[in-house]
């Protein structure tokens, strides 16, 4: 198909703003008279609130009110999957940093002294840090259901049989770290609540629907009584999802006449947020001597911490990927999501996918280590392919890019394997390189549940289209990928359609900016609604012209009959004529992949209607003798369908590569000790290498233009890349994240340096 | 006389920013960032952690990088300091912002204006800097979205260009 | 998050610095040295440092001078991170500190972060500290009654602490010109490779006579290593006298990690640093011999 601006670099919409310092994230709004909210948190992971005095806090001068848990009018339990978790905390706390009281202050220094004013006691109970241990009877009970939050489980096949008809078997163990997102910007918004009593918000957010749903149901008031608008959003990577400071505002807003602002520190943001499912994963291979992949067993742990937040979909997700793209006949997975008295883990870029990679991927190595085989054949040799079986039951029908994936990073793998041959000066003693490669799989979207999208185009007397539509741009670029769809759509310029997005009061529900589906889902509806504002269009063309609308040619602005471009009439000249005579043109669009619910037994069913997939290689540079581990290079080839905005695509894979190596090699969260940037490390621009991205096109015939998603693909293979690099370097495995010092210091022995 | 030695909470600070005087008084236990941003509404200097890790408060202090959120304030009393705002604007961008948006060298934006001022740092000190030079002067500067490598690409293009002028 | 109230003073003139902190001192005032702020305005942001005066001493000419004298470096306090990159004499005279500068933190630190500031502080993890023990510097500390020269190692006494009165002001760094002869190398060890406290961080300066094929000097100091800065003469000893040969080399190593458990006894990072600081100690020693 030829596309005009659909596949095109196109300039980022409100880039101009960005680098001229012009655009306002939520702190930079300045909102005069505004009181500032602190939160109490607690200072013990898990204990009994016995007492809060809030009388000396109160009578600190500036300080206007405290809240506590009485204070919730509606219900004091929200959470994005299952609801779990107290706004202020009504008896239990579960985590340090578990909220407690809520204080609407004049000014921050009056807020910070009632802090400190605050009384509040708290009986300590026993708490448990290790999901094993909150596992046992015995353990202490951090929620009343107890300590499992979910079990996923995934059955297909005979795998004893598998095992039996295997000539290899391997049995490993890998854990993975507890990571923060590490966006720039902080948690920030404001609220107010408006004249006629709606309780507005403006926040930075993924998920605005979302949000505003659960304010309702927090304050006990209709939906519609609640506005979210989204800020501009300073990165999100699944740490904007759940709710943060939204509530506290909100309940600041419903009961004080003022406008009411709150900006996490970092030191907070840290503190108060979701962070990256650590995952222990237990994971048994069997392959034939040809390396053909005959069974597959894996059970994963997952540690939720204090809340559910998005636990069960990383359990899912992490069970529903645990092969790797691979056809596997034989497959039995059991995933589970604890609780413990750590920071509550949520959604992160891939859901438990990035985690489980490591295991698969490390394991395709080992086999092919054992058997002889060079990597990318034996992920060749197992590849989907189209009429592919997933371990769900789920026959791939289309869009299944693996193969072409590895095909294009082969001449990187050799260029790369070459450079290390040919290197000509001496290494420093201790020093040595490897190449690895790694390969994934994502579904898009959310797994076996609806998630539909909705968009409309409109069109107005004067030609004017606005495109509105619910999704957040947090960064990514959903905002320039849809506009680029609608305009290819109308045959118009981006810089022609005006985006009214992500506000709950103009736009209807997009869905959540997650799951790598804002360009496949909302792309789609999207397309949807600009294919019915211009089918109106059409008609109207096809009187002036008195022709079929079948022979109307929309293109560049213009309308005109086939082969009869002289004829043509612009585009607002037809809008003029087509609303003077039916209205406004509303073109409606929605769009809600099909999946089906997985079964509960066995897994069965279809998770999502596509999925994405990668192969990455990269050079890597180990010092024994340090510890220290480099990324020289790296080369990833991503299949996302169609790129709607190569550029983004790109900007998306060198994203998912830099992240990727802090998750790998120095990433580390510590509950209760990692406070902020000086102690959690993100990759700087020296810590990463020069990328080069490789964009592969199998097209999703359902999604727009064929395109799919690449968000969170672009991180999930370098993890595990970097540990086959560094096998390849040193001759030995490293089955837990991260590879830091200590790890690769004490990998190679004294004699091997 | 042995009291006024040590000093007041209030200070008055003069200073030039983005060109122009400006002169306040205020408490001394104030950042420079504080200033810009709350007093003066210079709001392209960001707040990313306040302890001079990330980078987003990055501006330019008599023509040298410093992170805002690391300066008391009253240290900035005489000093010339330049913010995003005063580099160019959407009619005018100036070369490294024209460049910023040419390679996509921005996604949030969150750490762009911080960015784009280390760049014209980096530039000014060393105009042809190679690809490892231009990631060590950005490297006070912390992206989580766009992995750097954009943003090199935009760097170099200006520092080629300005070659290209001065040969 | 506000930082605590306090008085700020800028005097421009050493000695109305100690005034100052003489009068503070005096009245039981807590007084706090500001230079280039970067580890004091962490630490108020912290609440960590409360300090009720800050005398900050940025606006005194003579200690932004670097500055050769006879056989010497002075290297006023003030003097940037970035200012010891660049400076002409100190790449020429004292090149492994302007090495060991150009390993903190990041451009924007450099810019702000001062030489006198990273030795006050005393963080053990300080880059530049190594750098100026082998260098053997001097530390000139101004007080009431006057002047008072320390060597650099005599100024620490364990993390963070060293032998400054509250009334003194660190004003000039002394390097003494070290012999033509020496090859100087600073290795740094983070888990990252910019903005990183190092996880350690060594000095080296060595000649090697190669007609003689043997080691005549060598200065060494292993930084994060030790509960304060010290040379590691064991290594030193193991080296002197001796040929340049793996053998040698090893027992060098062997001997600063036998030094270093000694000083620092054993802690959880031992069984990463221990073997870590031997082999480093041998990759520096090579690097400075490859040097010529
Ligand atoms: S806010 Fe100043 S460096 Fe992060
Ligand atoms: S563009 Fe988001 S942090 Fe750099």
């Amino acid at each position: 198909m030829i596309t005009n601006v659909v596949g095109k670099r196109i300039q980022r919409i409100g880039i101009q703003q960005k680098v001229t310092g012009k655009t306002k994230f939520a702190a930079d709004l300045d909102i005069p008279g505004a009181l500032t909210l602190r939160v109490y948190r607690s200072p013990v992971a898990h204990g009994i609130v016995r007492k809060i005095d809030t009388k000396k806090a109160e009578a600190i001068e500036g300080v206007v009110r405290i809240f506590t848990a009485k204070d919730i009018p509606g219900k004091n339990l929200y959470g994005i999957i299952n609801r779990d978790q107290t706004v202020l905390a009504d008896s239990k706390v579960r985590f340090i940093g578990d909220p407690i009281a809520l204080i609407a202050a004049e000014n921050e220094k009056s807020a910070e002294q009632a802090l400190k004013a605050l009384e509040i006691e708290i009986e300590e109970l026993p708490a448990v840090f290790d999901p094993l241990e909150a596992l046992k009877p015995d353990a202490p009970r951090i929620h009343e259901k107890g300590n499992l939050l979910f079990t996923r489980k995934i059955k297909r096949g005979d795998v004893e049989k598998g095992f039996s008809a295997s000539d290899i078997i391997l049995e490993e163990t890998y854990e993975t770290n507890m990571l923060e997102h590490a966006y720039i910007e902080p948690e920030s918004g404001i609220a107010y609540r408006e004249k006629e009593g709606r309780i507005t918000i403006l926040v930075t957010t993924q998920n605005p629907h979302a949000d505003q749903a659960q304010l309702a149901a927090i304050l006990g008031i209709g939906p519609e009584n609640v506005r979210v608008i989204q800020t501009e959003t300073g990165g999100g990577f699944g740490g904007k999802l759940d709710m943060s400071v939204q509530p506290f505002l909100a309940l600041a807003a419903y009961y004080l006449d003022r406008p009411v602002r709150m900006t996490y520190s970092r030191e907070e943001s840290f503190q108060a947020t979701a962070k990256r499912h650590p995952l222990k994963i237990r994971m048994k291979t069997g392959a034939t001597r040809e390396g053909k992949l005959m069974a597959v067993n894996a059970e994963i742990i997952a540690d939720t911490g204090a809340y559910g937040s998005y636990g069960i979909a990383v359990a899912t997700r992490a069970a529903v990927h645990a092969t790797g793209p691979y056809e596997v006949p034989n497959v039995a997975i059991e995933s589970k999501a604890v609780y413990t008295n750590n920071n509550w883990s949520g959604a992160m870029r891939g859901f438990g996918v990035p985690q489980i990679a490591v295991a698969h991927e490390s394991q395709m190595d080992k086999l092919a280590d054992s058997l002889g085989l060079d990597p990318i054949s034996i992920r060749m040799a197992n590849a989907f392919k189209v009429g592919s079986v997933t371990p769900t039951g789920q026959t791939l029908r289309a869009s299944v890019g693996i193969r072409e994936t590895l095909k294009k990073i082969r001449p990187y793998y050799e260029k790369f394997s070459r450079e290390i041959q040919e290197t000509q000066h001496p290494l420093p003693q201790g020093v040595k390189l490897g190449v690895g490669v790694a390969s994934m799989w994502y579904g898009i979207g959310n797994t076996g549940h609806p998630n539909p999208s909705s968009a409309q185009v409109e069109i107005d007397e004067t030609g004017k289209i606005t495109l509105l539509t619910g999704a957040a741009d947090i960064g990514q670029g959903s905002d320039t990928v849809l506009l680029q769809i609608a305009a290819e759509v109308l045959g118009v310029g981006t810089e022609e359609i005006l985006l009214v997005r992500a506000d709950t009061g103009l736009t209807t529900d997009a869905g959540a900016t997650s799951a790598s589906r804002q360009t496949y889902i909302s792309g789609r509806a999207v397309y949807e609604a600009a294919t019915k504002a211009k089918e109106a269009l059409l008609k109207k063309a096809a009187e002036i012209f008195n022709a079929p609308s079948s022979l109307i040619v929309c293109d560049g602005g213009y309308f005109y009959p086939q082969y009869r471009e002289y004829q043509k009439i612009p585009f607002g000249e037809v809008a003029k004529r087509a609303v003077q005579a039916d209205g406004v043109i509303r073109g409606e669009g929605t769009f809600n992949p099909e999946t089906s619910s997985l079964d509960p037994e066995t897994g069965q069913g279809i998770p999502y209607t596509t999925y994405a997939f990668a192969t990455q290689v990269s050079l890597v540079r180990v010092d024994s003798v340090t510890g220290q581990v480099s990324v020289i290079r790296a080369a990833s080839a991503h299949d996302v369908g169609k790129a709607v905005n190569p550029s983004n695509v790109e900007g998306q894979i060198f994203s998912g590569v830099a992240m990727g190596i802090g998750m790998g090699l120095f990433e580390q969260f510590f509950p209760n000790k990692t406070k902020s940037f000086d102690t959690y490390l993100i990759p700087t621009a020296l810590d990463v290498p020069e990328v080069t991205p490789i964009i592969v096109e199998d097209p999703e015939p359902t999604g727009p233009f064929g395109a799919k998603g690449v968000g969170e693909p672009a991180l999930i293979p370098t993890a595990p890349a970097i540990l086959n690099a560094i096998h390849q370097a040193t001759g030995r495995w490293v089955n837990r994240l991260p590879a830091d010092l200590e790890t690769i210091r004490g990998l190679v022995p004294p004699e091997e340096k | 006389m042995e009291e006024a030695e040590l000093g007041n909470e209030i200070v008055e600070i003069s200073m030039q920013v983005n060109g122009v005087s400006v002169v306040l008084r205020t408490p001394a236990n104030r950042t420079l960032l504080s200033i810009l941003r709350e007093d003066l509404r210079l709001t392209g200097a960001k707040e990313g952690c306040g302890i001079g890790e990330c980078g987003a408060c990055t501006v330019l202090m008599n023509g040298k990088a410093v992170n805002a959120c690391m300066v008391l304030a009253p240290k900035a009393d005489g000093a010339r300091i330049t913010t995003i705002e005063g580099l160019g604007d959407e009619a005018r961008l100036h070369p490294l912002q024209e460049a910023f948006v040419k390679h996509g060298a921005v996604q949030c934006g969150f750490c762009t204006p911080g960015m784009i001022l280390s760049a014209k740092a980096l530039l000014d000190e060393n105009p042809n800097p190679t690809r490892l030079e231009i990631r060590e002067g950005i490297s006070g500067n912390l992206c989580r979205c766009t992995g750097y490598q954009q943003i090199v690409d935009a760097i170099e293009e200006v520092a080629a260009r300005k070659q290209g002028e001065e040969s | 998050m506000s930082y605590p109230a306090f008085r700020y003073t800028a005097p421009r003139t050493t000695r109305e610095v100690v005034e100052t902190l003489r009068i503070a001192k005096e009245k039981g005032i807590r007084a706090n040295v500001l230079a280039g702020g970067t580890d004091l305005m962490p630490q108020l942001r912290e609440g960590t440092t409360t300090p009720e005066v800050v005398v900050d001493i940025s606006r005194i000419p003579v200690l932004k001078r670097i500055e050769r004298m006879g056989n010497e470096i002075r290297i006023g306090a003030m003097v940037t991170h970035a200012e010891l990159v660049t400076s002409e004499l100190v790449r020429e005279y004292a090149g492994v500190l302007s090495e060991a500068a150009k390993m903190v933190g990041s451009p924007q630190i450099r810019n702000l972060g001062t030489l006198g500031g990273n030795v006050v502080n005393a963080s053990p993890a300080a880059d530049t500290i190594p750098a100026l023990v082998i260098l053997e510097a001097k530390l000139v500390l101004k007080g009431p009654e006057g002047e008072r020269i320390l060597s650099v190692t005599d100024f620490f006494t364990a993390p963070y602490q060293t032998v400054i009165e509250a009334d003194e002001l660190l004003t000039d760094i002394v390097v003494p010109l070290p012999p033509p002869s020496g090859r100087a190398v600073f290795l740094k060890l983070a888990r990252r490779k910019a903005v990183a406290i190092a996880r350690m961080n060594l000095a080296c300066m060595l000649y090697y006579d190669r007609q003689k094929e043997t080691f005549e000097w060598v200065r060494l100091c292993v930084g994060s290593s030790t509960p304060r800065p010290v040379r590691m003469t064991e290594a030193e000893k193991a080296l002197i006298g001796k040929p340049f040969s793996t053998e040698v080399l090893q027992e060098a190593g062997r001997a600063a990690a036998e030094q270093m458990v000694q000083l620092s006894g054993l802690r959880s990072s031992t069984a990463y640093k221990k073997p870590v600081v031997g082999d480093l100690v041998m990759r520096a020693v090579r690097m400075a011999v490859e040097k010529g």
